[in-house]
């Protein structure tokens, strides 16, 4: 608009009011061909609101508006309206604005899913929260409540819709908190009214959000993954759960944090990861197994979505059985142990695989010098629907092919294989339903006449019903097998033979959780699990041989439990977290029916906000038994359960600790002793395979440990990490009445996994988002063994004595790894993005002993020779494509 | 099992190495070994071991349930009982007493195990390598079995020679060095002389005959019969001596009991298993014999009470062509004889120097006319090559070889 224009408006204005006001008392009110702006300002004079004009000066129309003054307002606002203005009337206030209307709310379409909240608050209203400068409205605007309402949804991946577990919710109104569940939900109290929540989680960028909250509700939000920002925030995700966690003893790994520590041959595995971990041990380079706080191998309950795994590794430990890419995150309970896991008294690591990514189809395939692997995952139709593949190999075969001919190895082969999948679907807001299935092999032989097998297969079927605001129940049924086998003695054709072992289980588990008032968290349910063992099968192979087919009777046991668990919050500084297992099992054909109540219980109290203590005390049954005869887990161990002969196994655990956050610091240090009872050992010269009589052969021990783990964590900044030091015993007793000639003269002695000393460095450090560094160092008091102390003839054999077990230790274990991590670029337009790993492993070349054996040196004397697997440097580089 | 996990960890990180430990550890020296078993309608033979001396004085006498005593003849390390007249439905124990050391060891009371039905002895050839094998079952009785057996075998030295090669130094009644004079002329020899004998030097036909058997225990608990069919218990490559000339292997084999299987596979399993990690924990299942007066002393053995079955397997080199010459011996009869590819030395001096450094005189060439050593020289090889002593064996023949 001219200048001279304004002025002629201006004086027409005036012109138009001097009459208005001049003649209060006429009826009409009339306005001749002036700008919106100008009409605008009439509007206010009439009405004496205060009213805000927005995209008036740029509109280049003219309005007359004649009416009696009770309709002026109305029809001035109707031409405009027409005029493409919008209306709104909001505290009192007049908005016009054109082309974009005003929400001070939110509109009922606003919202994806879900009705709104009714007079019995029983449904939910779920909000899907993408926008920090909003107030969300929970629960009923129209029926609002007072006291406190439940808060509910799911945290999700806003670039893949995928849950992501472990991020804390936390409310500072009321100082309340929760935490993401595996599959991304969270549940809270709050008072109603204002109030702000915190949603903060690793590697997800913080967010806070304004709430009303009306009455129960739901609220779903996404999260975004940290990108630019390395800066240290003050308070983690991890921080805040050590101080409002009542449980103790929980180690959690993240997804991306298995990737950047530094492994052997650069593959990322989970179990290695699990090994970085105060109070966890290995006994040799690549495990076939872990120790948690002294427990042997076959205490620790694996769990991959739901299913057992008996057996998680791949080529004797050195990789784990778990495709690495699939994998969201892993728990591992040393401790405090919840209510609803049981069958294992030592610890249980739970891993979950992510539901897939359900705004595109993706996937990556990588390449390493041992394996090659591949994922897919997307959605299938709809966002509803979400489908993850993964399948691994190995091609070590050709290192075997190199060899000469005349060597005793060349055409040997050592293989495996492993296939992951699953399919989750998700239907209107309360309900999803997950299938999953996992198979994996194992399979090595060399020119000699043994060759071995291993397998195992785990499918499962949950489904997730959110019931109503406090109260949200999983239904979850799954089978579960193992199969082990070997060929034997091929070179005696009469004699040579086929084994087979194999144990499988079926299960059904139902768990509800609810939290009826903001003290109290409950969790409760039921499991059975059907057990079937095959202990052993023996068949000819070949033609000529004379082997018996042989089957030992099978074994079937069922296992059934039910489980109450509390967590109470009495205030902010203290909350006590007590659960109850009650267990039956029923081996079939057995007189036996063995009961067993467990009791978990840990409390903890906030002295200051940074700083608590906790305890707690769990016991714990085990009604299967890993019979080995070796120091480690091989496929040639075979599994019994608890019968007439071979009672549970039992334990528990009482544990102190005390945490303190300083800064980005996270420290804590804890105690613990625990003492086990009825685990198994077996006599000199035992036959364990094939053994109708194996109960004769075998010895029950008794073993108690103890220790002491110091951490401190850095969660977040571009250094982070943690440094442990771990101090640990390990001790076992044989306890069978009838043997004369007990272990050790039947005294205490050194379990094969006792490290005295062992600390443990974690760290990366973050140059840019692209580029990272990472560091491990792993040091530990070497293990004990056993050792000759002479040697003797006997039946024209020169042989040797060993007396006492675990009597002498083997040299200290240390060993440094770096590796360099590049991430791709962010090329929004580029298909792939390519991410590689350059590593070194052992990057001192320290000749870590992995065994120890003997020979006859010249003299007749026994000699000792240490085997050291990596005796240099090894580096590595790993490749990772995504698409 | 356990050579299968360290070439997978080996061979796929190809970084790994092996050296040596010490531990540092006391070793143990101060227990006893008895070895033997009850054989009624045989010889019980038992062998006794303290702190690692078999000179031990010692007597063992067999003790049965039903007072019967048979008591053997004090010797140094190994006895013989007289058990032949033994009744098999009594039950029978083990009493040794060590002169020396004043102690005595005492097993439990055993059952007489049946003897087992020995079928045959025999052998199969594959891949330069025989397998000596045997078939044995029982109607009766546990499915263990113990095979021990004894072998013998004739053998010849690689090559034979008519030469002697003598010293020159010979004790001097004065103290001196007396030279060996040469008959004709009259010259001393002072590097000593090579003799060309009537016969062949008589070193050229041994026997070795090893003083410890050996002994296996197997089980057919796995077989649809208990039958053990064509077990081998002894493999011999072809570049062995054992079936070079003729070979005997002298098998016995008793049955088991389970409590005596299990020693015995124990004691098979710490002595092939070598306490790594994949082998089973070592340790020792203490046997049925106890010192007396020290019942928690270490005692090593297990003493069992059978009646047994033998036979022997004769293999002759005339009638099997297996054995072959090792490369090495071939290698040391043409490219290092001295002399062989072209004359050697003839100098007395330079013999000796040969003599000393392990050659022996074998073959005498002596040359046509117009050679360009007209001279008579001599071939000389190792004298392991002549000496058949030196491969272990003795030129004393065994009692009752053919």
């Amino acid at each position: 608009m001219s200048a001279r224009r304004l002025r002629i408006e201006l004086a027409l204005l005036a012109a138009l009011l001097f009459p208005l006001l001049a003649s209060a008392h006429s009826d009409t009110l009339r306005v001749r061909m002036v700008s919106a702006d100008s009409l605008s300002q009439v509007i206010r004079t009439v009405t004496g609101a205060g009213v805000y004009v927005a995209g008036a000066k740029e509109d280049p129309a003219f309005y007359s508006v004649e009416a009696p003054r009770e309709q002026f307002l109305s029809q001035a606002l109707r031409k405009l309206q027409a005029a493409g203005y919008s209306v709104t009337y909001w505290e009192g206030r007049l908005y016009i604005i054109h082309g974009h209307p005003l929400r001070p709310t939110l509109d009922p379409d606003w919202f994806r899913s879900g009705t709104s909240a009714g007079a019995s608050g029983q449904e939910a209203l779920n909000a899907q929260a993408t926008y920090l400068n909003k107030v969300y409205e929970i629960g009923d605007p129209g029926k609002p409540g007072s006291g406190k309402a439940t808060i509910h949804g799911y945290v999700r991946h806003k670039s893949t819709s995928e849950s992501i577990a472990g991020i804390t919710v936390y409310d500072q109104h009321s100082q309340t908190y929760a935490l993401t569940d595996a599959y991304g939900f969270w549940r809270i109290q709050i008072p109603t009214g204002d109030n702000y929540l915190n949603f903060s989680g690793y590697p997800m960028e913080d967010i806070r959000l304004e709430v009303k909250v009306f009455g129960d509700g739901g609220l779903d939000v996404e999260m975004t993954e940290k990108v630019i920002s390395l800066k240290a925030a003050t308070i983690s995700a991890e921080s805040v759960s050590l101080h409002r966690n009542t449980a103790m003893g929980v180690e959690k790994i993240q997804a991306d944090r298995i990737h950047t520590i530094p492994t052997a041959f650069g593959e990322a595995d989970i179990i290695k990861a699990v090994l970085t971990l105060p109070g966890v041990q290995a006994i040799g380079e690549a495990p076939s197994g872990f120790n948690v706080r002294g427990g042997s191998v076959d205490q620790n309950l694996i769990l991959f979505n739901n299913g057992t795994v008996f057996n998680p590794n791949h080529l004797f430990g050195i990789l784990s059985s778990f495709h690495s890419e699939l994998v969201s995150e892993a728990q591992l309970y040393k401790s405090s142990i919840p209510a609803e896991y049981g069958g294992r008294i030592s610890s249980v690591l739970e891993i979950r695989t992510r539901e897939g990514n359900a705004r595109k189809v993706n996937g990556s395939l990588g390449l390493g010098l041992l394996t090659s692997r591949f994922h897919l995952e997307g959605p299938l139709g709809s966002e509803k629907t979400t489908f993850l593949v993964g399948a691994r190999t190995t091609y070590s075969n050709w290192i075997l092919g190199l060899l000469p001919k005349n060597s005793h190895y060349h055409g040997g082969k050592t293989s495996f294989q492993d296939i992951n999948a699953s399919v989750t679907h998700k239907w209107n807001g309360r309900n999803s339903l997950q299938a999953f299935g996992y198979w994996s092999r194992d399979q090595f032989s060399f020119a000699s006449d043994t060759s071995f097998h291993y397998s195992n297969l785990n499918a499962a079927l949950r489904w997730r019903h959110l019931m109503d605001a406090s109260h949200n129940m999983e239904l979850s049924t799954g089978y579960d097998a193992y199969n082990s086998s070997f060929e034997a003695d091929k070179n005696y054709e009469y004699g040579a033979y086929r084994y087979r072992f194999r144990l499988s289980q079926e299960y059904l588990k139902l768990i509800f959780r609810s939290t009826p008032s903001s003290a109290h968290s409950l969790t409760y349910g039921a499991q059975a699990t059907l057990m079937q063992f095959n202990p052993g099968q023996m068949t000819p192979l070949g033609s000529q041989s004379g082997i018996a087919n042989r089957q030992l009777p099978l074994q079937n046991g069922l296992e059934g439990s039910l489980f109450i668990s509390d967590t109470w919050t009495a205030g902010e500084k203290f909350s006590l977290d007590g659960g109850v297992r009650m267990g039956i099992f029923v081996p079939f054909g057995s007189q036996h029916v063995y009961a067993m109540p467990e009791l978990r219980l840990s409390a903890k109290y906030s002295i200051l906000p940074n700083w608590t203590v906790k305890a707690g005390i769990n016991s714990l049954h085990q009604n299967l038994h890993m019979i080995t005869n070796s120091s480690t887990v091989s496929p040639m161990d075979v599994w019994v359960m608890a019968s007439d002969d071979v009672k549970p196994q039992d334990g528990w655990q009482a544990a102190m600790g005390t945490y303190w956050t300083l800064g980005p610091l996270d420290i804590s240090l804890e105690g613990y002793y625990k003492r086990t009872y009825n685990s198994l050992d077996y006599r000199s010269g035992a036959t364990l395979l094939m053994n109708p009589d194996l109960a004769r052969d075998l010895l029950t021990t008794t073993g108690k440990s103890y220790g002491a783990e110091l951490m401190v964590r850095k969660s977040t900044g571009r250094l982070n990490g943690w440094i442990s030091y771990t101090y640990s015993r390990a001790r076992l007793k044989e306890t069978q009445a009838d043997d004369p000639f007990p272990i050790n003269g039947g005294k205490w002695y050194l379990a094969p996994h006792d490290k005295p000393h062992s600390v443990k460095l974690v760290a990366n450090y973050k140059f840019t988002h692209r580029y990272s560094i990472s560091l491990n160092a792993d040091y530990s008091t070497g293990r004990p063994i056993t050792v000759p102390v002479s040697t003797f003839y006997y039946g024209g054999v020169r042989r040797m004595l060993y007396t006492e077990r675990n009597a002498v230790r083997i040299p200290d274990y240390f060993r440094l790894d770096i590796a360099l991590n590049v991430e791709p670029g962010h090329y929004l337009k580029q298909f792939t993005h390519m991410s590689f790993t350059l590593g070194v492993y052992n990057v001192t070349g320290r000749k870590n002993v992995y065994s120890v054996y003997y020979t006859l040196n010249d003299a007749g004397q026994p000699q000792g020779h240490m085997v050291s697997v990596f005796a240099t440097q090894v580096p590595y580089i790993n490749l990772n494509l995504k698409f | 099992m356990k050579k299968s996990l360290l070439a997978i960890l080996s061979l796929v990180s190809l970084t790994s190495c092996i050296y040596d430990f010490k531990a540092d550890i006391e070793e143990a020296s101060r227990y006893a070994i008895v070895e033997g078993d009850i054989q009624v309608g045989g010889i019980t033979t038992v062998s006794y071991t303290w702190a690692g001396s078999t000179n031990v004085q010692v007597v063992a006498s067999v003790e049965g349930e039903d007072g019967t005593v048979v008591t053997g003849e004090k010797d140094s390390g190994i006895c013989t009982v007289d058990t032949r007249a033994l009744d098999p439905a009594v039950r029978y124990r083990l009493r040794v007493q060590d002169l020396e050391n004043d102690a005595v060891y005492v097993s439990s009371w055993e059952d007489v195990q049946p003897a087992p039905v020995l079928d045959s002895l025999g052998y199969t050839i594959h891949d330069n390598v025989m397998d000596l094998k045997a078939t044995f079952h029982s109607d009766t009785g546990m499915p263990y079995y113990c095979l021990a057996y004894r072998e013998q075998w004739e053998y010849r030295s690689y090559a034979t020679t008519y030469l002697q090669f003598v010293e020159p130094l010979k004790p001097s009644p004065t103290g001196g060095r007396e030279l060996f004079p040469d008959p004709l002329s009259g010259l001393g020899y002072e590097y000593g002389r090579i003799f060309y004998m009537d016969d062949l030097i008589p070193y050229h036909t041994c026997w070795a005959y090893p003083g410890r058997g050996r002994t296996e225990v197997v089980t057919a608990g796995a077989m649809a019969t208990n039958k053990m069919e064509n077990y081998t218990f002894k493999t011999i490559e072809n570049e062995d001596l054992r079936t070079s000339v003729k070979y005997r292997v002298m098998v016995v084999v008793r049955m088991l009991s389970q409590n005596t299987y299990d020693y015995w596979k124990s004691m098979d399993d710490v002595s092939s298993q070598t306490g790594d990690l994949f082998s089973p924990v070592p340790s020792l299942r203490r046997g049925n014999i106890v010192n007396e007066a020290q019942p928690d002393a270490l005692v090593l053995g297990y003493i069992g009470a059978s009646r047994v079955a033998s036979s022997e397997l004769w293999i002759s080199a005339q009638d099997v062509d297996f054995y072959r010459q090792p490369a090495s011996i071939q290698k040391m009869l043409e490219d290092d004889a001295l002399g062989k590819r072209e004359p050697f030395g003839v100098a007395m001096e330079d013999m000796y120097r040969q003599y000393k450094r392990g050659y022996r005189p074998w073959l005498m060439v002596t040359p046509s006319s117009g050679a360009t050593i007209p001279e008579t020289y001599y071939v000389w090889i190792k004298e392991r090559c002549l000496d058949c002593r030196i491969e272990g064996g003795t030129t004393t023949k065994p009692d009752g070889w053919e």
